[in-house]
């Protein structure tokens, strides 16, 4: 069992070294980093997974073994040798609130397990979608590219591969497929989320309340359910965070390095689901616009398109090489046996309502738009412009989409699907609602 | 004042919230350990399991039922077959193929479909599942 614990391991390392590049100089805390660096050292570890199917046609082990262990040691040499740094995920002599945080991420793995152990192989999506496609990918020899064959559209054939490839790359020491590994993602996503929660919150208000707001979410059961369910949404909620975590302090750090990483997130969050491209899409569109607008120099603009375009890569090459494109979308706005009537966007619009209302969120979401009402002037200061204007482009473009695909019937769809977006964004808005709350607080 | 007052109810409003999940996830924790004991959730999939071998060399192999997937029980149990026997495709209602795995809702309702098709049975495990071969396959 240990053994596979291994990749994450290695995956954290290999983050922590790349994130030492982007963060040169910056005055970012131990918790953030760890955070950050966990979500892209995955993030990188699935890519070079998937560049062993480009190169060789199948998931060949020993390289990526190899090019972990080249990486790791090229940049450790360059870093600590060449370039003499002190290791730069602990800055601080001192690490006040350590136990804090230890006692937050620990209390969320026992959360996770309790909730996980149930059901070892996940849920349903899991074994149809997500955890189907990791094993198609383990265990194909040459024969990969049939996960896309259209007879397979109850898998979501046109689903990226981010979550499928870390996965694969989890049982890289293991020999068999074994379901310990999913449920490990899982959890480690669960812990990551909540380190970058409590990170992101100390590291703007080095409140210890941060560990509360960091918590509050695992303590909700149905949240739990889905995101120990080994399903994407929550992964997909995590680079979300992490993209415009990473904005909000570029911004703040003004080096131009920086902003290189939130590009790394946004390809890292484009590879996850067909709303992460989108989410993606959208926030590149409005970063560039506030740092144009904010008349900043060339260089972070740079940094942002160039390593955007960069990490987007592997999502164009799915897309256009491999994805045999959603096979389950009607354009409602064309169509003439299924088109998108006004009954149907006022049955989006009320099912919404309903869907926030619902007994299982348990207050979650009032406590969140309380906090919005309570410190309204905070929550849109200038700082979390791109979080606001984000969140609100992104769930018109979700509302519009349910409207204008006409594919399912809209009741089901909205009932087995908007909760699960919904999931997705709750880590950033407690983020965005706890900074504005915590930072008014001190 | 009035910012204090706002201020209290929102905390007060934040704890009343953890305290009521707290309570609710107490309560789905004790409906999962009533239902599942202290084990896990059994995994259809399992009747598929050992089938692999016998399959050797197909990339794509036919599946026969007489169930509709609109049935849960039924589509997770495709779905679950398809997840064990990966990479190998599952083709459902297609008896067209070299093997045709059969899963009926009974021994009896195989073996029709078994004879419906002309199939060839090749192996049977203790779920009445059935690897069946198809003789006109070139």
């Amino acid at each position: 069992m240990i053994k596979n614990f291994f990749p994450y391991i290695i995956s954290f390392s290999l983050g922590i070294l790349v994130l030492n590049y982007y963060l040169n100089g910056t005055r970012l805390r131990f918790f953030i980093k760890c955070a950050l660096a966990l979500g892209l050292g995955l993030g990188l570890s699935s890519l070079i997974a998937f560049s062993s199917f480009l190169l060789f046609q199948k998931y060949f082990k020993l390289y990526a073994l190899l090019t972990h262990a080249v990486l790791i040691l090229g940049m450790t040499l360059h870093q600590y040798v060449i370039q003499k740094r002190r290791p730069s995920l602990i800055r601080e002599s001192s690490l006040p609130d350590i136990g804090l945080f230890s006692l937050t991420l620990l209390l969320v793995g026992i959360i996770s397990y309790i909730y996980g152990h149930f059901f070892p192989f996940g849920g349903w999506d899991a074994w149809q979608v997500w955890n189907f496609k990791a094993k198609f990918l383990f265990e194909s020899t040459g024969e990969w590219k049939n996960m896309f064959d259209p007879v397979l559209w109850r898998s979501s054939p046109h689903y990226p591969l981010l979550l499928p490839l870390i996965n694969v790359w989890g049982w890289t020491f293991s020999n068999d497929t074994t379901p310990f590994v999913p449920f490990l993602t899982g959890t480690v996503f669960n812990i990551a989320t909540a380190a970058l929660i409590f990170g992101t919150l100390y590291e703007l208000t080095k409140s210890k309340w941060s560990a509360a707001a960091a918590i509050f979410p695992f303590l909700n059961a149905h949240y739990m359910l889905l995101t120990t369910s080994q399903y994407c949404d929550h992964v997909l909620g995590f680079f979300l965070c992490c993209t415009l975590v990473s904005f909000l302090f570029a911004m703040n750090e003004n080096r131009p390095a920086f902003f290189g990483l939130t590009g790394t997130f946004l390809g890292l969050l484009s590879f996850t689901k067909p709303e992460g491209t989108v989410a993606a899409g959208l926030i590149l569109m409005i970063c560039t616009a506030l740092l144009l607008l904010q008349k900043r120099a060339w260089k972070p603009v740079l940094w942002l398109i160039a390593s955007a375009l960069i990490f987007f890569l592997p999502t164009f090459l799915f897309k256009f090489l491999f994805s045999p494109g959603n096979q389950t979308f009607i354009n409602g706005l064309t169509s003439a046996g299924k088109p998108s009537s006004w009954l149907r966007l006022q049955l989006i619009l009320g099912y919404f309502l309903v869907e926030l209302s619902q007994e299982k969120w348990a207050g979650l979401w009032i406590v969140l738009f309380a906090g919005m009402l309570t410190h309204l002037k905070s929550c849109f200061q200038k700082k979390f412009f791109a979080i606001a204007i984000f969140l609100v482009s992104y769930l018109g473009i979700v509302l519009a989409y349910y409207w204008v695909n006409t594919y399912f019937e809209i009741t089901w769809w909205v009932t087995v699907t908007l909760w699960r977006i919904l999931i997705s964004l709750l880590p950033l808005f407690v983020i965005w609602l706890g900074a504005a709350v915590l930072s008014d607080k001190k | 004042m009035l910012k204090k007052i706002i201020k209290f109810a929102f905390f007060l409003c934040f704890f009343v919230s953890v305290a009521f999940n707290l309570l609710s996830s107490h309560k789905q924790i004790q409906s999962l350990y009533r239902k599942y004991g202290k084990g896990a959730s059994s995994f259809l999939g399992a009747k598929f399991a050992g089938l692999k071998p016998f399959l050797k060399n197909s990339q794509r192999i036919g599946y026969l039922t007489d169930q509709s997937l609109d049935e849960k029980i039924a589509a997770a149990e495709f779905a679950q077959a398809q997840y064990v026997l990966a990479p190998i495709i599952l083709d459902f209602n297609n008896p067209n193929l070299r093997f045709v795995l059969v899963n009926a809702s009974s021994l009896s309702q195989s073996l029709e479909l078994i004879k419906q098709h002309h199939l060839k049975p090749l192996k049977g495990n203790q779920f009445n599942i059935l690897l069946t071969q198809n003789p006109d396959f070139p």
